[in-house]
């Protein structure tokens, strides 16, 4: 038994001991393959523009089925020639050069349309950026509740027809069988519908608008009407950037807070005049949300929302007690979500006019440009949430000016009418045009939509 | 008148002998009238010796004279008496010569009369009493071995008798030109009796003219230059002069024609008879019937080669071969018995009864074992996820990529394939019409087919039904057997089914283990056979286990040195298989070591530790251990397997300490090699990677599988020295039990990776564009990362019929770093590039020069709702961009979302003529490779022949038996 016992003992000292003996190889068999680089010019960059608002009853205004377009719009571009007059309908920009041939490579190459309504059923400033078509765009705003219309205008620039799906996600969830699915936009052309059929009586949702095969530009239309006089209408456009957990909304230039707060006093049909931050949570889990409004000094001191949004849901969330003066917002949430503010602005009490905007989270770049319009009051808001001031370089009609925005802070600055604009910033801002004519409100957010070559790394298996 | 005799001694080398023989024909009652000694010795000792003793004529020739030249130097042209020829090994009773001369003078008509030779040794056992030839004109003795008792005295008339003794006729011998110059030795004899016969003579065996015949031409013990090969092949060699020479002409020429076929099939059938030494005779004799034709030709033309139909009575009968086979065998088996019991290998002599598998209730676990693998049964004909591809549509398919020297991957390059794809054949070969349902019933009955092979293993060490059964089921629902099942690391899975029964292989070749026999040598060959294929199985299936299993090898050679014989061929199949791989691994990419790499599917693991590999604790290390909450069960079921270990352990303490020790210390070696393999990482790229990781670590699952069955095995001793006190047993059958209660719980549980499908790795569309004989590509791509302004792709060039687990090549993925700088892989680098910044100028060419047909992109590996990190989300994001770059291209066409991905369908592509010249069915490395496992499959097939030879019946030439295809 000593024997055994001897043994035993050795083969567990030899087990024991070994580990500690025993070399790390930690040894790479065989050579990586290297990837292959190539850069390859990008695609021509084409964007859409809606062109002229719609209307829908036709003509007349009293058929049911018939949308047509009303007015035109004015079209500003940067980096290329705009088209001469206005849209009546939807437009495509590209850059071209001297041949006609279509330039690509495009960088600062922008576009957006505005179009002032003024007509019984369409009244407002309605703006929105011409888009690249895209397969998967979020648009966050609208109603389709009584006196209230959204419609929904697909534009597919390239030539290759495109099958689309629409998704809408309403506080209750994704609406259940409401998805328009094989929705066909041919090539070159554009395709509008009415959300008050497809979801009715809906004061808060966001569409997202899924394509097979080439992208769309996608737009929404929102309209109001106050009794039989038309109160705003305003382009909403695509989100700029993908849902994130921090997302900025610059340009809530905040005016006539007490002549709203009197009409909402007086009429019910009044009461929806005010701010209005509106989150999608298009992901599986539940997301809570913060978001602080900050202005841009003391006295414009701003507020804190907090809140729950269900998961593929859309949520409405009341911004008060803000003081007439320039804020933004800083929506931080634990689950990647996407927002835009709602803004109205009402000037006068005894015929007041009354219009909104929707303003989009915008994404943070260093640099941006952007042409303003030949009327108005334009206005550009800065936002930095990053935690270092920004410096930003601002130059447009022949001068530059130099502004400094603090961390977490916001500054706006009004621009020249009928200039390019141009920003760089020491560290990426987000930026928003806000046009005031008339009393009327459109906003355009600063994006880079520049194609730059493509850099490619192939490995190949 | 009395008829002169001349007495012709033939010596060549064998002194002492020749003393013997010349002293015997000193002593003759009738003396012959002459003497006359041919010396061919290469040493003048003979000789001399003669002169001196015996004061005879000795004719002193060249040592390179042969036997027909030296009889015709000693002869008188005019004697017309007769000849008595004897070698220097036969020496003749006094009396034979006057026996024989007593024969002839009776019979007129005899030309040749041979006596009786006996045993030179054994002077009472019959040697050979007259020649004759089989159905497959070898040269045969019927009456060989047999006690002398007079019972074959009535003998008289043969085909032919052998010339050590002969008496002929001189004038006949001159008259047929004497011995054949071009016949080979072993067939001069019987060639010139036949011609005497057919000359009109006869040819009689003389019982009581006995001589003593060393046959040391047949032993072996002559020089090599005296028969020129070596006896067995100096038989065949006269088979086929025989035949050749005897048959008539158009049978003669058609059987020389399909000489090389026959001798195939004789080599076939001698390693179907466990004779794996007699293929070289077979080989040689076939090539030199084969390429001496017009020597045998030229014989033909000798006096009396015709008519040998008329001698077919005295040919050797079916009957008669077959009992000669039996009484050698017998004899085989009697000299066996002997030698080990002067070994003192008892236990070889005493074969127990145990109860075999089935007998023991085996088939009731392996169906328990399938019910509870239910989560695995086969719910379509292909199982995919994780490490499996299914296999082929055909099993030509499957053929083609097997053992070739070309891989159509990528644009196609010449390289081996895997060895392991002859594992992926033999399973495919199952249901040939669907090679990949064999490869999913295997993935599902794994365990249970785990559970039957090391119930054999554990044999090695226990008889007992129990011991076996838990034992078994311990390994078969252990980590390694389970784990490789859940990821479909088929590699792993496949050794962990055969490592046992390779186990009881090599131990039965190297004479290991208590209960078996090795009485017969066909027994041994069958069981080296076995383990040859396992081992190649095994090293193919886990190439990292092959070092360690050389190294087993090796220890067994040098315990048994005696079965250094057989156990060197065991390696043989598995050179053949991985020589040529090798080689290309190491000579042409200067990578040896990539050899080790896990074949198939290059799949990721994080390596174990030495500590948790030896304990059977797989993700749990020593502190983990130690941090466990010992009052939840959750935590007991952590630890359960080390039960096994401990009672692994206990075997250090039973009677059978030493094997148990021995297991041990082959256990730690085995951690060592899982410690240190597991450290290396190997390239993981490669066509159908399941992953985009660019280096794997080598998977241990395969050393997990070598070291559970030791631990089992040592286990078992313990149990089996447990059976003597029944709780004691209890004890240790209800540890091993609950050790497998995980094992158990992991096997029910529904959680899996693999799905079951038709066997389609490509879309539909794909799939029936491809059976159309579409000779596109399928160009796939993955986003593995980017930015807003750059993309990073993995991108494979597929046949339309999509990536099939025989398609994984090891070459490849350590080929392509090397590739990746070729002409090729640049452009299409270029292509992809293009066409991920939906920029389509250019890309016409580019696509026709590919053969691009269709594009695909991979679903995402995760749900877009899933996605939580930011690199995930711009992953998600650089996929749909890519996905609309694609989209806004004139010159592809959206097919849609399929459960492979999103495709497109290349508009108007033109493809170029594609050159499958390269893919061949057939190549060099494969018809060797084949040949070498055809080889050893047929010499480890049973076979039923010995328990046929039911005859009794005796031998002369150990070499005749089986020679003849109807033996």
């Amino acid at each position: 038994m000593f024997k055994r016992i001897a043994i035993l003992l050795a083969i567990g000292a030899i087990a024991v001991g070994t580990p500690f003996v025993l070399p790390h190889l930690n040894a790479q068999i065989g050579v990586l393959p290297s990837a292959q680089s190539a850069t390859s010019p990008a695609a021509d960059l084409r964007l859409a523009c809606p062109g002229g608002l719609y209307q829908t009853g036709g003509t007349s205004g009293t058929s049911l089925t018939k949308i047509v377009h009303s007015g035109a719009a004015k079209i500003y571009s940067v980096g290329a020639p705009a088209p001469t007059g206005n849209a009546t309908k939807f437009a495509v920009v590209a850059k071209h050069d001297d041949t006609g041939s279509a330039v690509q490579d495009s960088n600062w190459f922008t576009a957006m349309q505005l179009q002032k309504a003024a007509t019984p059923t369409l009244a407002g400033l309605a703006a929105t950026s011409c888009l690249q078509a895209s397969a998967d765009s979020t648009l966050i705003g609208g109603d389709t509740t009584t006196g209230h219309e959204t419609l929904l205008s697909l534009v597919n620039p390239g030539k290759v027809d495109s099958s689309v799906r629409v998704i809408a996600y309403a506080p209750a969830g994704r609406l259940g069988g409401q998805d328009l699915t094989d929705l066909a936009v041919s090539a070159g052309t554009a395709q509008v519908i009415s959300l008050n059929g497809l979801i009715p009586d809906a004061p808060t949702f966001s569409i997202r608008v899924l394509a097979d095969g080439p992208g769309v530009a996608a737009f929404l239309q929102s309209r109001t009407v106050r009794g039989t006089k038309a109160s705003g209408v305003d382009w909403i456009q695509a989100q700029p950037q993908q849902a994130a957990k921090k997302l900025l909304v610059p340009g809530i230039l905040v005016r006539g807070t007490a002549t709203a707060a009197a009409l909402k006093k007086s009429s019910t049909a009044y009461s929806d005049l005010g701010l209005v931050l509106r989150v999608n949570n298009a992901g599986t889990k539940p997301a809570k949300i913060s978001a602080q409004i900050f202005g841009e000094n003391n006295s414009t001191f701003g507020t804190v929302i907090s809140g729950s949004v269900a998961a593929q849901s859309t949520a409405d969330f009341a911004i008060t007690g803000i003081q007439d003066g320039n804020y933004a917002a800083l929506i931080s949430a634990n689950r990647a979500v996407n927002g835009s503010v709602e803004l109205v602005r009402v000037h006068g009490t005894s015929a007041p006019v009354i219009d909104f905007a929707w303003l989009p989270a915008v994404p943070a770049v260093s640099s941006a440009a952007i042409a303003t319009p030949n009327s108005g009051i334009p206005e550009i808001s800065f936002a930095n949430a990053g935690s270092a001031a920004a410096t930003i370089s601002l130059s447009g009609a022949g001068s530059t000016s130099k502004l400094s925005v603090a961390a977490g802070g916001q500054t706006t600055i009004r621009v020249p009418n009928g200039s390019t604009v141009h920003y760089s910033a020491s560290s990426p801002v987000s930026a928003t045009l806000v046009i005031d004519l008339d009393s009327t409100i459109a906003a355009i957010p600063l994006i880079n939509q520049g194609n730059l070559p493509v850099s490619t790394s192939v490995t190949v298996r | 008148m009395k008829s002169t005799v001349t007495a012709v001694v033939v010596s060549h080398d064998s002194p002492e002998y020749l003393a013997v023989t010349l002293e015997a024909l000193a002593n003759q009652t009738v003396a012959p009238d002459e003497i006359v000694i041919v010396d061919t010795s290469s040493k003048s000792d003979s000789a001399e010796f003669v002169k001196l003793e015996y004061s005879a004529d000795v004719l002193r020739l060249d040592p390179k004279t042969k036997l027909h030249a030296s009889i015709a130097a000693a002869l008188d042209p005019e004697d017309n008496g007769w000849i008595w020829l004897l070698h220097d090994d036969s020496a003749p009773e006094p009396d034979a010569l006057e026996k024989l001369l007593a024969s002839v003078e009776l019979a007129p008509s005899v030309a040749i009369a041979g006596p009786k030779q006996l045993q030179w040794q054994q002077p009472r056992v019959i040697m050979q009493m007259g020649l004759t030839l089989t159905r497959g004109w070898t040269p045969f003795s019927a009456i060989s071995g047999e006690l002398d008792q007079s019972q074959h005295d009535d003998e008289s008339d043969v085909l032919a008798v052998g010339t050590a003794g002969a008496l002929i006729r001189a004038d006949v011998y001159r008259q047929l030109g004497g011995l054949d110059a071009g016949a080979p030795p072993l067939a001069a004899d019987l060639d010139l009796s036949i011609r005497a016969r057919l000359t009109g003579h006869r040819v009689v065996v003389v019982p009581e003219a006995k001589v003593r015949h060393r046959g040391l031409s047949l032993a072996g013990e002559r020089p090599r230059s005296w028969l020129r090969t070596s006896p067995h092949t100096a038989m065949l060699r006269a088979a086929v002069h025989l035949r050749l020479v005897f048959s008539p002409l158009p049978i003669a020429l058609l059987y020389w024609l399909f000489l090389p076929a026959i001798g195939v099939i004789r080599v076939a059938a001698r390693l179907l008879a466990k004779r794996p030494d007699r293929i070289f005779g077979e080989i040689s004799s076939t090539l030199w019937g084969f390429f001496t034709i017009a020597a045998r030709l030229r014989s033909r033309g000798r006096p009396g080669t015709k008519g040998i139909g008329e001698l077919k009575p005295l040919r050797a009968t079916r009957r008669q071969v077959k009992a000669n086979a039996r009484a050698k065998f017998e004899q085989e088996e009697a000299i066996a018995n002997l030698e080990a019991f002067r070994r003192g290998e008892l236990h070889l002599l005493e074969r127990r009864e145990q109860k075999s598998f089935f007998a023991s209730g085996g088939i009731w676990w392996i169906a328990a074992i399938a019910v509870a693998s239910f989560r695995f049964l086969p719910r379509g004909v292909a199982v995919v996820g994780g490490g499996l591809y299914p296999l082929g549509s055909n099993w030509l398919d499957l053929f083609v990529r097997t053992g070739s020297s070309w891989l159509p991957l990528g644009g196609g390059f010449a390289a081996p394939s895997d060895p392991f794809n002859w594992v992926l054949l033999t399973l495919g070969t199952i249901t040939p019409w669907q090679p990949t349902l064999a490869l999913t019933v295997f993935v599902w009955l794994a365990p249970a087919l785990a559970f039957m092979t090391s119930w054999q293993f554990v044999g090695l060490v226990s008889a007992r039904p129990w011991v076996r059964s838990l034992s078994a089921l311990a390994y078969a629902l252990g980590f390694a057997v389970l784990e490789s099942q859940a990821i479909g690391q088929l590699p792993s899975l496949v050794s962990a089914v055969l490592l046992p029964i390779f186990g009881v292989a090599i131990a039965r070749a190297a004479g290991f283990g208590r209960y078996f026999s090795s009485r017969a040598t066909q027994q041994t060959w069958s069981w080296v056979a076995l383990a040859a294929l396992l081992f190649a199985f095994v090293g193919s299936a886990t190439p990292s286990l092959i070092p360690a299993l050389l190294l087993a090898l090796l220890w067994l050679a040098v315990i048994r040195p005696k079965r250094i014989g057989h156990l060197v061929w065991v390696p043989v199949p598995l050179i053949a298989l991985f020589g040529p791989f090798f080689w290309y691994l190491a000579v042409g990419l200067g990578h040896p070591t990539a050899a080790l790499a896990d074949p198939g599917v290059a799949l990721d693991s994080a390596p174990q530790g030495m500590w948790a590999l030896l304990a059977q604790l797989r993700g749990v290390s020593i502190s983990a251990v130690r941090a466990l909450d010992l009052s939840s069960p959750a935590s007991w079921l952590t630890v359960a397997p080390a039960l096994l270990v401990l009672l692994a352990v206990l075997a250090l303490l039973t009677r059978r300490f030493g094997s148990a020790a021995g297991a041990w210390l082959l256990a730690i070696i085995l951690a060592i090699g899982a410690t240190l393999f597991g450290q290396l990482r190997f390239i993981g790229y490669g066509i159908g990677t399941s992953s985009t990781a660019a280096t794997v670590h080598g998977s241990q699952l395969g050393w997990y599988a070598a070291l559970a069955l030791i631990l089992a095995t040592a286990a078992a001793i313990t149990m089996d020295a447990s059976s003597k006190r029944k709780w004691l047993a209890t004890l240790a059958g209800a540890a091993l039990l609950a050790s497998v209660v995980p094992g158990v719980l992991q096997a029910t549980s529904p959680a899996t990776n693999l799905s079951w499908g038709d066997g389609r790795t490509v879309p539909a569309i794909l799939a029936a564009s491809a059976e159309q004989g579409n000779d596109l590509r399928l160009l796939e791509l993955t986003p593995v990362g980017g930015s807003a302004s750059s993309l990073r792709l993995d991108a494979q060039v597929l046949p339309l019929t999509g990536v099939h687990l025989e398609d994984a090549s090891t070459a490849y993925r350590f080929a392509l770093a090397a590739r990746s700088n070729g002409i090729e892989y640049p452009g299409l680098a270029r292509l992809v590039a293009r066409l991920a910044s939906g920029n389509t100028a250019g890309i016409s060419q580019a696509l026709d020069a590919q053969h691009v047909g269709y594009v695909l992109i991979p679903k995402p590996t995760q749900k877009v709702s899933a996605i939580s990190s930011a690199a995930d989300r711009l992953l998600a994001a650089s996929r749909q961009n890519f996905v609309n770059s694609l989209n806004s291209s004139n010159r592809l066409e959206a097919v849609g979302s399929t459960e492979f991905g999103d495709l497109w369908r290349v508009i108007g592509v033109h493809p170029v003529a594609v050159d499958h010249s390269s893919e061949k069915l057939w190549s060099v490395t494969k018809g060797i490779q084949l040949g070498v496992i055809g080889a050893f499959l047929l010499l480890a097939i049973p076979t039923s022949s010995i328990r046929r030879r039911s005859q009794k019946g005796s031998a002369i030439f150990d070499d005749i038996t089986n020679q003849d295809g109807d033996a």
